[in-house]
């Protein structure tokens, strides 16, 4: 038994009528590798005799029967960690954060960030996924043989963080969101900076857009997406969100708020945890029921004016369904010259170092030159400069590894997703024939599939 | 190997311009046809995902779990049978297309379909065995479709030896009608409260 190319289940029937569509597979594995079953044709071999060949075929069969045998599966990542606990296969290995706040944190206030990371109206929050947010709390159902122990909440290992990068993308986000203070809600935010950025980012935007966040992973200690660093910038901005969500403009424009990182690149899965997601979007047809009609793409700097692979297929539909798409970079806001900085603290203002578009006051309201949705705006005669040519963005049709007509990408009425590539987003699983027990992670450094070889 | 079931069917009131139906016939009919267990993760996952969006429109079904042997092997049989021989399908159309749709009172119910032939004993079995344990009173409940629905993604497919999927219909037009549930032949399905 093995990793075999042969796929296990073999459909058997099928029926497609105008009054029924249906299918039915078989699982003739299961049957075959009936343990016990094996073992009693184990037995009437010795009893009758065999060559010496016969004989060591048999024992080579009967030592891998004393232990477990063993095959290896592809098992969705958030699905084992929801069963067996978020650090599956690497129970105890500590995270490490970059930047910890040295500001009083409470940590029960982690149980809030469900509530307190949803959208303020209720027609914005099936575009928002509680997934990350529900993490800190959850507790494993069944322990892996793999992990030496049921893993600690997650909560007890969390910091809330705070970094440069970080304050400068929610001074950004209060830049951009001043110039959509009070306009009808037509224009929706696409986020895609990388995670602690991004909340940061959605944290400036929070009194004025209302921020429906997308993470669809949990953080893992050996994780590809350090998603534990977007739970620690959460937990920073964490009172900020609450105290604005009462204050949010009903109706009031969307930020649809994503992880850059979702799709980093790794090699290894013996040593790394793939924990990515490909993001979800509302449909176009979703868009324009809330009245939307354009969708900025917001991304780091200027040289990243172009949408990530999971996003193609669905910007493309956008500008196909009529909607305006253009991109702006967090770098396109500064302060004006010669002001000081000082770090920004959640709940306060940060008026006393505005950013602007172009990073002048003078140029701010240019933003509405090179993105024409205001007609009420009144720009002024100095022109920005050194700001991304994000305006100018339209997204094209191109080929992706996300690009295909898998069943996963078809859309639903008010969200879509693109095709992951295969074994994207899922980890190595180590399972006992016969039984299906999953026994752990492969990359656990624990488990007896480790310490002897199986029969696999 | 001794074997356990767990069965589920809802019986979904459809919004005009539903796509529902077309998207779940659309992930049975293009799941492959030799399915590795992520092949089976993903069609049932997705298929839960659809319903769960559509929670508040199930308007009947009924779920089963049975770890008896014997028990398990004929009601599985049983709900093959409910689609090798189109029992609940409609011989006709109940419909004419075109006009407008959302003019129209209702487009219908269709009824979605999943049972699965468990091997006994295993975590898969036990995990669903007590995601089913439910207080008489509440078997017909709308939050245990929902708690049996979110608990398809959990089913590890090494320990699934088979599975059948049904969407009814196959044809927008043949959706079934309220008259054709009021038929005894739908009884076993229960109203939700």
């Amino acid at each position: 038994m093995s990793n075999s190319a042969e796929p296990p289940f073999q459909r058997t029937d099928v029926l497609d009528k105008p009054g029924i569509v249906g299918a039915k597979w078989w699982q003739e594995g299961l049957a075959t590798h009936d343990p016990i079953a094996r073992r009693q044709a184990l037995v009437a071999f010795a009893v009758i005799g065999v060559t010496l060949v016969g004989v060591g075929a048999i024992i080579a069969a009967a030592a891998s029967d004393s232990g477990p045998q063993t095959t290896t599966s592809l098992f969705s990542s958030l699905e084992m960690q929801r069963k067996y606990g978020w650090s599956f296969g690497a129970s105890g290995e500590p995270l490490t954060f970059d930047g910890q706040s040295q500001q009083p944190f409470e940590k029960s206030a982690l149980d809030r960030l469900v509530v307190d990371f949803s959208p303020a109206q209720s027609r914005l929050r099936r575009f928002s996924s509680p997934t990350l947010f529900q993490s800190p709390g959850a507790l494993p159902t069944a322990v892996a043989e793999g992990d030496s122990a049921q893993a600690a909440p997650l909560r007890d290992a969390l910091r809330p963080i705070i970094t440069p990068a970080m304050d400068t993308a929610y001074r950004s986000g209060k830049g951009l969101a001043s110039l959509f203070e009070g306009l009808r809600p037509e224009t929706a935010l696409v986020v895609d900076l990388p995670g602690p950025q991004t909340i940061a980012f959605a944290a400036g935007l929070a009194g004025t857009f209302d921020p429906c966040f997308t993470f669809e992973n949990w953080p893992h200690p050996r994780g590809v997406v350090r998603a534990h660093l977007v739970l620690g910038a959460a937990a920073y901005y964490q009172p900020l969100f609450a105290k604005t969500m009462a204050s949010r403009k009903q109706p009031g424009p969307a930020a649809l708020v994503l992880d850059r990182d979702r799709l980093a690149a790794y090699t290894d899965d013996a040593s790394q945890f793939d924990n990515r997601y490909a993001a979800k979007l509302p449909t176009a047809a979703a868009l324009k029921d809330l009245g939307v009609k354009n969708v900025l793409y917001v991304v780091p700097t200027k040289g990243d004016v172009a949408e990530l692979d999971d996003l193609n297929e669905q910007l493309v539909a956008y500008v196909s369904a009529g909607l305006s798409v253009k991109a702006v970079a967090v770098t396109d806001f500064g302060p004006a010259a010669a002001r000081p900085t000082t770090p920004a603290v959640p709940g306060q203002a940060a008026g006393d170092v505005p950013y602007y578009y172009g990073s002048d006051p003078e140029t701010h309201q240019n933003f509405w030159v090179h993105y024409p949705w205001n007609p009420a705006a009144k720009p002024t005669s100095r022109a920005a400069v050194g700001v991304s040519i994000g305006y100018s963005y339209t997204p094209r049709p191109r080929i992706t590894p996300f690009s295909g007509s898998s069943s996963s990408s078809s859309s639903s009425t008010t969200t879509a997703a693109a095709a992951a590539p295969t074994g994207f987003g899922y980890v190595p699983v180590i399972v006992a024939v016969g039984t299906g027990a999953i026994l752990g992670a492969k990359l656990s450094r624990s488990g007896s599939w480790n310490r002897a070889s199986s029969g696999s | 190997m001794p074997h356990s079931i767990f069965a589920m069917e809802v019986c979904i009131h459809l919004p005009p311009q539903s796509t529902l139906p077309a998207e779940l016939r659309m992930l049975v009919l293009m799941a492959p046809k030799a399915s590795t267990y992520d092949d089976k993760f993903r069609l049932y996952r997705r298929a839960a995902d659809l319903v769960l969006a559509n929670l508040d429109n199930i308007a009947k079904g009924c779920w089963d779990y049975f770890d008896d042997d014997a028990k398990a092997q004929s009601d599985y049989k049983m709900w093959v049978n409910g689609m090798l021989t189109e029992e609940g399908a409609r011989t006709q159309p109940s419909r004419q297309g075109g006009g407008d749709p959302y003019r129209a009172e209702s487009a219908g119910y269709m009824t979605l379909t999943m049972a699965f032939l468990l091997v006994k004993g295993t975590p898969t079995d036990r995990q669903m065995a007590a995601r089913c344990n439910i207080p008489q009173g509440q078997l017909w409940q709308r939050w245990v479709f929902e708690r049996m629905l979110q608990g398809v993604p959990l089913l590890n497919f090494a320990s699934v030896k088979s599975d059948v999927i049904y969407v009814i219909p196959g044809d927008d037009r043949w959706a079934l009608t309220a008259q054709d549930l009021a038929e005894p032949k739908f009884n076993y399905l229960r109203p939700i409260g």
